[in-house]
């Protein structure tokens, strides 16, 4: 699943296109759109402009759509580069957000092969509207305050920062013409990228719903306690790397010790249960 | 492009993070040198890479990054109860890297440290003045090669001829440099000194290649052990962490075969045992980062460590020390034995 946050409508308008991308009426307060387009379903957030509100809106969206641990977050927009370093129309990848009313800088781990050029980006209150500024950084007004309300959501090597140059600082205002454009030549390279990057999952042993249905199942019948449980699933991991067969050798034990009877009789206390973990640990280590 | 591909990770060290601090200093620009196409990003403090929260260590050994630093006062510190002394009453060890190029499944830095990059504090001449001090009142045994493997960096690090040199003054420092390496040729081009002891860490071949990665195998580290020893530096053997492996029985005896068929016993300075151990709160992130066989194990907890338990312990200990027994005296085995059974 990706998770696609844009300061202004018209950043988000060629994805909303590209995706077909259809808005959720049951944010009432955020602009959020949603695709099933595959390989991964995205959500396309608008957050509105400036750190805090940007932040704010984030916040509340992704703490209901609540992300899982391999889900992607991604911030795309413009940004101006007052030097002139990086010409108009060019799309980087932002290794260093540094956040200037505090002067705190935040790092997305960069671990994956790409195809942007890579810069540092300054995320301030108020728009840069003169050339000059620090030697070749980028400017935004979003991106480190999205890095620190999407944090709790996201581990740093799963948050990636597109920004497209759209002005040098020296612009007023950025038309909605120019962001549709700039939007739409960047979207097929940042999209491509952002797919490989997502297929990236990291799983350790995870079982199919009916092994997991033998472990819950396992669990019920030793009437286990949270940490009881920890240790169950410790064991079963342990076995399964260690032999392979967990779950074969899990029914092995229900059955052996006769425990299926327990659904039709007297369900087993916890002091007994604790007394059939004592045994199921030893058969593991046998 | 198939959008299902999976991505290719980048290249080891392809991100250089330089502290403002550290950027100018000899050492950093040594190393910056040798990495001409890394992407270089400057930051205040290594912390704010090293200590992000929510980090995925096991993802980034895919992939680590370079962190140069100045150490803020020099990190000697004493002995840590899980370790040995091998008899020396002054016992300290030093970290001027952090984290390893090495990936073995049972490491403790795993748990330790909140991210698996790579962090080189470049001012070791502060550590040397530290130590220099701390020599003046009583000799010291000083392990520099604990949170990382510094024979397997040195080509890029230089730090060991660095090291060689400070002990070559300062007789009364016994240096012990702990390594999975096989780099002869680097260890070979380093002063043949009486202070400083090149420890191997020796497993089974099964465990080399199950837990162990990106080591060299065992017969590589025996040929590595065996030149060192016959250019007259002083050698242990460490088996350790002993693992209670399928059949380990089977597996060590033919360790200390293989080991005692190379190395000829009488040339070891002495040997290390040890059983695996952990600190309670480094299993515990070890469980969450990457829950291997070797950390979901059923252990034991004493003391705040936690081991296979006092007769398991004494039967994998036992076991070992009865087949080394064989080769070499008792007097050169040191062992470490769980804290409930000292």
């Amino acid at each position: 699943m990706l998770f696609l946050a844009f300061a202004l409508y018209w950043e988000a308008a060629p994805w909303i296109r590209t995706l077909s991308a259809k808005r959720l009426p049951e944010f009432t307060k955020d602009q959020v759109f949603f695709s099933e387009a595959e390989p991964e379903p995205t959500f396309l957030i608008v957050t509105g402009t400036g750190p805090v509100p940007s932040a704010a809106a984030l916040s509340r969206v992704l703490a209901k759509l609540a992300p899982k641990e391999d889900d992607l977050f991604s911030n795309i927009g413009t940004c101006g580069c007052p030097d002139g370093s990086v010409p108009i129309g060019q799309t980087v990848l932002i290794h260093r957000l540094l956040e200037a009313a505090s002067d705190r800088s935040f790092y997305p781990d960069m671990l994956y092969v790409h195809s942007f050029p890579e810069r540092s980006l300054t995320t301030q209150a108020i728009p840069q509207r003169e050339a000059g500024g620090s030697a070749g950084m980028l400017y935004d007004m979003e991106a480190a305050a999205l890095f620190q309300a999407a944090l709790p959501f996201f581990s740093t090597e799963r948050m990636f920062f597109f920004k497209t140059v759209s002005d040098y600082g020296a612009v007023s205002e950025l038309s909605p013409t120019a962001l549709l454009s700039e939007g739409q030549e960047a979207l097929p390279a940042i999209r491509d990228t952002l797919l490989r990057f997502a297929a990236n999952r990291q799983r350790g042993a995870v079982y199919g719903p009916e092994e997991e249905a033998r472990i819950e199942e396992f669990c019920r019948l030793l009437c286990a306690s949270e940490s009881m449980r920890l240790e169950i699933r410790r064991l079963i991991t342990y076995y399964e790397l260690e032999r392979g067969y967990a779950i074969a050798m899990l029914q092995d034990f229900i059955e052996g010790h006769g425990l299926r009877s327990a659904d039709g009789g007297r369900p087993l206390s916890r002091k007994e249960g604790k007394l059939y973990l004592e045994r199921f640990r030893e058969a593991c280590l046998q | 492009m198939n959008d299902s591909a999976k991505p290719a990770y980048n290249k080891p060290f392809s991100h250089i993070y330089v502290e403002s601090a550290a950027k100018d200093h000899p050492r950093a620009k040594r190393l910056l040198a040798r990495f001409p196409d890394a992407v270089v990003i400057e930051c205040r403090d290594y912390k704010e890479i090293f200590s992000r929260p929510r980090q995925r260590p096991a993802v980034q050994r895919n992939s680590q990054a370079l962190l140069l630093a100045r150490s803020k006062q020099p990190a000697i510190h004493p002995g840590a109860a899980v370790c040995q002394s091998f008899g020396n009453e002054h016992f300290y060890y030093t970290s001027n890297v952090m984290n390893c190029v090495f990936d073995c499944e049972y490491c403790y830095l795993q748990g330790m440290y909140p991210s698996s990059h790579l962090v080189i504090f470049v001012n070791l001449e502060d550590t040397f003045a530290e130590i220099e001090r701390m020599l003046a009142a009583h000799p010291m045994y000083v392990s520099v090669s604990y949170d990382t493997d510094l024979l397997a960096i040195e080509a890029l690090t230089g730090f060991l001829a660095d090291w060689c040199a400070f002990a070559a003054e300062h007789p009364t420092l016994l240096l012990e440099v702990r390594t999975k390496a096989a780099a002869s040729g680097v260890l070979s081009a380093l002063p043949v000194l009486p202070n400083i002891i090149w420890a191997f860490t020796l497993s089974p071949q099964t465990v080399v290649q199950r837990y162990e990665h990106r080591t060299p195998p065992l017969s590589a580290r025996l040929r590595t052990a065996a030149k060192a020893l016959s250019e007259g530096r002083k050698i242990r053997l460490c088996f350790d962490p002993l693992l209670r492996i399928p059949d380990f029985r089977t597996h060590y005896r033919e360790l200390f075969r293989e080991t005692f068929a190379t190395l000829p016993p009488q040339g070891i300075t002495d040997v290390s045992l040890g059983v695996f151990r952990i600190g309670r709160d480094y299993l515990k992130a070890m469980r969450k980062n990457r829950p291997c066989d070797v950390a979901c194990y059923p252990y034991e907890l004493s003391g705040g460590v936690y081991h296979y338990g006092a007769e398991k312990t004494a039967e994998l200990l036992g076991f070992a020390k009865e087949e080394l027994k064989r080769y070499l005296p008792e007097e050169k085995l040191f062992l470490w034995e769980s804290p409930e059974n000292p």
